[in-house]
């Protein structure tokens, strides 16, 4: 086995009898427990507000949770000096980087799959619509636990790290509408707006939920653009990861 | 040569940690590393593991760069006040570590490694958030044993342990050293240090003040190994008393 795939099998290991992992288990019967209290309680159409909030659950129990464990486990390493012991090994510090982000993509996409079959069994959309919105889901994940092992090894402070990654997450979901709110004032600015568009995360090409709710046509074309989008952001970030891990002092 | 450092410097802003250091540790040499706290020991030992990259001045392992992977696979560490995953077992941890090396496991080579240390070796199925801060200082000194490398770098291996457990690690070292390992170790005890080193180096503020053997501190007129070192790091001590 590779060195990458040995960092990324004992992080797993760790992870899955970490208290928090099974945390999960009631975090997930919370999403689904609210979208039953929802759809009982609308007053609008039942059906709408359940699928509505099973969606919008799911995406924020996956997210909050996958990035609490990158950010905690990734940081307990560090405050332990444990990481000193992994990095001073016939190892570069790259393979470490990766090692963990395929640990917590792997624990990310596992997490996916479970609330797409719940999706799948409780009707929440078509097949097609939520299989390709769960896999763009799936995408913003992977660049999620690249930025929070990027700003966690950068920052190497718990409450930093945690505002950091939440900040990227927040700036990623507001950047289409800050541009679109831009280009409505200043024209002439559109360009740089543009380049501002795709130089930020822009998360929000990983959702589809108008597709899934509103039974619109989608196409597995879909996700084309936001992989190729998702795989240059991967590889920036990545390499932002690497080069500041390379040089840094531990 | 197992380790050469040529004119290592080491600064942070405008603090100078280390400062053109020179030191040759010959293979299957016992090096303890001795100063006050804040003296750069830790930095000095860190920079030879490859944790500190940004040093002037040359640090080779088997006359390679320190923190390049042929360097590293000739090194094991072990770092001050270190703490293993906690939510791995004993024989996870060990493991991790030597696959890292590029070995296999071999439980019996753990189990009799835990027993020199008096670790019992059902302990080692346990998760080591379980362990005791002696228990844990046990596993990381197996963790740095166990991959058999040529170079040993320990940042105060007997901190934590007890009288006992600290007997069993200096007979532990004493086996390295029969093996033919290089030890290169810091300690604030110079007693222990004085029974499993060789060689002595004082570091104090950065500038190595003595190197030279345990007999050689002696006679800098101190009535204890303790009295010696002040008197090496601190001159006008001497000329006062």
């Amino acid at each position: 086995m590779s060195r990458i795939g040995i960092v990324s099998l004992y992080t797993l290991q760790e992870v899955r009898r970490d208290r928090l992992f099974w945390s999960l288990i009631p975090l997930m019967c919370g999403a689904l427990a609210l979208s039953f209290f929802m759809r009982e309680t609308s007053i609008v159409s039942g059906e709408e507000a359940f699928n509505r909030s099973y969606i919008a659950l799911t995406m924020l129990v996956t997210t909050a949770f996958v990035m609490l464990l990158v950010v905690s486990s990734v940081y307990r390493e560090i405050d332990s000096k444990a990481i000193y012991m992994v990095i001073t090994k016939p190892l570069s510090r790259y393979e470490y980087v990766f090692g963990k982000f395929i640990a917590f993509s792997i624990i990310a996409i596992a997490i996916t799959v479970i609330f797409l079959s719940g999706a799948l069994a409780l009707g929440v959309g078509t097949a097609k619509s939520l299989a390709v919105h769960y896999s763009l889901f799936g995408l913003e994940q992977m660049i999620m636990i690249m930025a929070a092992l990027t700003i966690t090894l950068g920052l190497r402070s718990l409450p930093s790290s945690i505002l950091g990654v939440a900040g990227f997450y927040i700036i990623g979901h507001s950047t289409k509408k800050l541009v679109d709110i831009g280009m409505q004032m200043a024209q002439e600015w559109v360009p740089l707006l543009k380049v501002f568009y795709y130089l930020f995360p822009s998360l929000s090409f990983f959702n589809a939920q108008a597709a899934v709710l509103e039974k619109g046509l989608v196409s597995w074309a879909d996700i084309l653009f936001p992989s190729v989008y998702a795989g240059a952001y991967l590889v920036i970030l990545f390499l932002i990861c690497v080069i500041d891990i390379r040089k840094r002092d531990f | 040569m197992s380790l050469t450092i040529k004119r290592l410097s080491k600064r942070y802003g405008t603090f100078t940690a280390l400062s053109e250091i020179d030191l040759d540790i010959r293979t299957g040499e016992s090096v303890g590393l001795v100063g006050l706290n804040g003296a750069g020991k830790t930095t000095l030992l860190k920079t030879i593991v490859g944790l500190i990259v940004n040093f002037e001045g040359e640090v080779l392992v088997h006359n390679r760069a320190a923190n390049g992977r042929e360097a590293k696979s000739h090194i094991s560490f072990l770092p001050e006040d270190f703490s293993p995953p906690p939510y791995l077992t004993g024989y996870d941890f060990v493991s991790y570590m030597l696959r890292l090396y590029g070995r296999p496991l071999y439980r019996n080579n753990v189990d009799e490694c835990a027993g020199t240390l008096e670790l019992q070796q059902n302990i080692l199925s346990k998760p080591i958030r379980t362990y005791s801060k002696g228990m844990r200082q046990k596993l990381g000194l197996m963790a740095a044993m166990l991959p058999d490398t040529d170079v040993v770098v320990l940042d105060e291996p007997l901190s934590g342990l007890d009288p006992g457990a600290r007997m069993l690690v200096k007979d532990a070292f004493s086996a390295l050293r029969t093996k033919g390992k290089t030890l290169f170790f810091s300690s604030h005890i110079l007693t222990d240090l004085e029974e499993i080193a060789d060689r002595l180096v004082i570091i104090h503020e950065g500038k190595i003040m003595l190197d030279g053997t345990p007999e050689e501190l002696r006679s800098y007129s101190g009535r204890s190994l303790e009295d010696a070192f002040l008197n090496v790091i601190r001159p006008q001590r001497t000329s006062a008393s």
